[in-house]
């Protein structure tokens, strides 16, 4: 049992499944900290797998693929900041709209352009590459969960770090998050409010795009009908729960996968699979329940009032 | 003699209404410059143009003799100008140092943060002008005047030695004033200068080396304190004559409406709030309550209008036990209620003008025709309280955030008064407003009461209670003690009241 918990098959599995969660919880914790409320991480997600799939189809690279997906992640946060910054809509309304609406459109082009209906799969349709990296392989258990995966899985590991960074080691991430706190104060100090919700928007387009495009092009080089399946809101979850905080938010994603992975390697091991599928939602539930004891031990005060 | 600022001819509009008009100011190079007005006549907007935050519409600026024209604060901010706001300008949730720093931030290595480097700079500025804050502290579990001291401390980090402080008193104790007095004198001995916007005359008084006074928009005239005194400020800032009396006549309460017998309320620990309190109310007298704020006024007061369940005891209204009615139902019997935090409690920030000034009238009477709301008889109503209470506004659909705070006071005095009451239940009413909407307010309830209303009036200033009230009750640690009848009893003596002397 404890092979199979802490086995090697299912934590390189769980990092394989937290990446797309983990760049688009992170990109979205920009969003978050600037106090931009959006919850279409989901619909940036599917669009830009979509258009990795286009990318990665027509050019026959998998990196022009992933680079059509940013594209896609930046195009969607673009119509989000327009109608939310400029045309004064509500970023939830926004989101919802978004939501519903992009699992049709994209669906619309896969037939249209792809003459697909349901999925897409064809020989020319290229995954990313997986790596052999020269040094992390000779690390016993470490190196074997984190060697031999894509370009992504290792920007990914970066990209936590260097989002932290940049949030809190940065008068940038220090702005962005003041914008997020109060406006008007944010004003007062010459910070372009604006200006920084555009820039934290289009972070979260960014990273989103990238999450997006790794569904298809990850390895199993397919694209159907709504892909993305609620990852988005996993990542939106992770950001709230976490607070903005790239690091948590990226634990929280990470917890979220590894439950995913548990489920799968678990139903060959005779638990009932109506149990084993729910673990990940259960696993959700359990981190809400502990950070919220977390907040409630710091503020006691709060639970009086 | 130096100027270091000169403002000529500021003209600023908004919309319709003209916030100032052709305003000249020249401050002197070390001193403390106050501007005074009521509310409305300019200050706030003015101090605006001056920080960056707004542009004017016409007129000049000059900074050491140059002429400026400011895009945003920051521009300000380069020139030496920065500004203390009333509602403080910080993100709770970031520590004192973060705040300090935002938008000034020293790097490293052209992109990180210099935090070391900051700490180094803050520390020495706090040195200097004796300020002692913790920087590492999450601002919002601060106190006030700590607050306010973080503000300067930002402000002085930016290098600026203009500093604008917006009624900096309003938001602090008799303490915390003093220490900011002591903090701006000292500022002024280093060589800063200091722009200072107040209707409280006193504290004018005290610490200004010249006073600038504003009204409707228009400048009035600068003087020292030297050559004028308390009345003749409050003379130019209104307009006229005030009297800071209300002139009581003798006179005979009718028969009592309210009755509180051994009311007792706790706290959710069980801790006695308001322990056994009993007294009478008459119709037409004023009962005043005074107290150090926290000794248990809010609990009364709350449990009297049913936001609060008491623990013990039992209110008459009119011989009727309204002990365990809710609020709705305390409306109903003519109770109206002015409650002491006006933002949270007394108005509802994203409505209209319109709709707050119904706000707990739609069910009693006159707006309401069958199913829906009046609308023509609420628009003319709110317009009353517009004319008969100075409130200044553009317009009834406004929202009512947009107001500033002693306007909306105004405005929730006015819903209030213009019912036809038998009690009124008042907590602060000049909280916040100037002296003329002060004698106007005063004299309201006065007529109020000979007309017949009871009013019990709960206030944090002293000096309020003794003048206005019939009859004075001293709240201290949960009990009430008796204060007597309206100047039975000197100043000195219900102060000692308040804090327990006296009392064995």
């Amino acid at each position: 049992m404890l092979s199979i918990i802490l086995g090697t098959v299912t934590m390189a599995a769980a990092l394989r499944l937290a990446v797309p969660l983990i760049l688009s919880s992170i990109g979205g914790c920009f969003g978050d900290r600037a106090g931009i409320f959006n919850i279409a991480l989901e619909s940036f997600m599917l669009c830009s797998a979509f258009f990795a799939t286009l990318g990665s189809y027509y050019s026959g690279n998998p990196y022009v693929g992933v680079f059509c997906g940013i594209l896609a992640g930046l195009g969607c946060s673009a119509l989000f900041g327009v109608m939310v910054f400029h045309m004064g809509s509500s970023g939830m309304v926004v989101s919802i709209a978004m939501n519903l609406g992009m699992d049709a459109f994209t669906s619309f082009l896969l037939l249209n352009i792809l003459g697909k209906r349901g999925s897409f799969m064809d020989p020319k349709l290229i995954s990313l590459p997986t790596l052999q990296l020269p040094l992390v392989d000779k690390i016993p258990y470490v190196g074997e969960i984190l060697n031999k995966h894509n370009l992504v899985v290792y920007f990914t590991l970066l990209a936590i770090a260097g989002t932290w960074i940049t949030m809190y080691q940065t008068p940038f991430g220090l702005r962005l998050r003041s914008v997020g706190i109060n406006e008007k104060a944010a004003q007062t100090t010459g910070t372009n409010v604006l200006r920084y919700k555009w820039y934290s928007v289009l972070i979260t387009g960014f990273f989103v795009g990238i999450a997006g495009a790794i569904l298809p092009l990850g390895g199993t080089s397919i694209f159907t009908e709504n892909m993305s399946a609620g990852r988005g809101f996993l990542a939106v979850a992770a950001i709230m729960i976490a607070k903005g905080n790239p690091l948590l938010a990226s634990l929280y994603s990470f917890l979220f996968a590894y439950a995913e992975a548990l489920a799968a390697s678990m139903q060959n091991f005779g638990i009932p699979s109506q149990l084993v599928l729910a673990l990940p939602y259960f696993m959700t539930i359990t981190v809400l329940l502990f950070s919220g004891i977390r907040t409630k031990m710091k503020n006691p005060s709060k639970e009086a009032a | 003699m130096e100027y270091i600022l000169e403002l000529k001819g500021i003209t600023k509009r908004f919309g319709s209404l003209t916030a100032n008009d052709k305003i000249n100011l020249a401050v002197r190079k070390g001193t403390v410059h106050a501007v005074i007005g009521e509310n409305g006549a300019g200050k706030s907007t003015l101090m605006n143009v001056i920080s960056g935050l707004y542009r004017p519409d016409e007129g000049e600026l000059f900074v050491r003799k140059k002429k400026v024209s400011f895009r945003n604060p920051s521009d300000a901010s380069r020139a030496g100008i920065g500004m203390v706001h009333q509602e403080f300008m910080l993100f709770p949730e970031l520590t004192v140092l973060d705040n300090i720093m935002m938008g000034y931030e020293k790097r490293k290595m052209g992109l990180f943060l210099d935090k070391k480097m900051i700490r180094k700079q803050v520390e020495t500025i706090c040195e200097e002008y004796h300020f002692n804050i913790p920087l590492d502290e999450v601002v919002q579990d601060l106190s006030v005047s700590m607050l306010q001291q973080v503000e300067i401390v930002k402000i002085l980090y930016r290098g600026v030695d203009i500093i604008i402080f917006d009624e900096p008193t309003s938001v602090l104790t008799p303490q915390g004033i003093e220490g900011l007095f002591d903090a701006i004198r000292f500022l002024v001995k280093h060589g800063k200068t200091v722009l200072f916007i107040t209707h409280k005359l006193k504290e004018v008084m005290e610490i200004s080396d010249d006073i600038t006074v504003l009204k409707n928009g228009h400048y009035v005239n600068t003087v020292t304190p030297q050559q004028t005194d308390e009345h003749d400020l409050a003379t130019m800032m209104v307009g006229r004559e005030v009297l800071m009396t209300v002139r009581k006549e003798e006179k005979q309460c009718g028969e009592v409406l309210l009755e509180v017998k051994n009311l007792s309320v706790s706290d959710y620990e069980g801790r006695a709030k308001l322990d056994d309190v009993s007294f009478c109310l008459r119709k037409g007298e004023i009962l005043g309550i005074a107290g150090v704020a926290g000794s248990g006024q809010q609990e009364l007061v709350e449990s009297l209008f049913g936001l609060r369940k008491s623990s013990g005891g039992q209110v008459l209204f009119g011989g009727k036990d309204i002990t365990h009615l809710n609020c709705r139902n305390h409306r109903l019997c003519h109770i109206g209620y002015v409650p002491q935090d006006r933002i949270s409690e007394g108005i509802n920030r994203e409505a209209s003008l319109w709709e707050n000034a119904i706000m707990g009238y739609h069910i009693v009477k006159g707006f309401q025709s069958r199913y829906f709301l009046n609308r023509k008889q609420a628009v003319s109503f709110t317009e009353r309280i517009i004319e008969q209470f100075n409130v200044k506004a553009a317009s009834t659909n406004l929202k009512i955030k947009t107001l500033s705070g002693g306007n909306i006071q105004k405005l929730i005095v006015g819903r209030e008064f213009l019912q036809d009451n038998s009690l009124l239940i008042i907590e602060d009413p000049t909280r916040g407003i100037d002296i003329g909407a002060i004698e106007f307010i005063w004299k309201k309830i006065e007529s109020l009461a000979a007309a017949g209303t009871a009013i019990l009036l709960v206030s944090h200033e002293l000096n309020e209670v003794m003048e206005v009230s019939d009859r004075i009750l001293v709240m201290y640690d949960g009990q009430l003690y008796d204060g007597g009848g309206h100047g039975e009893k000197t100043e000195t003596e219900i102060g000692l009241l308040m804090t327990g002397g006296g009392i064995l």
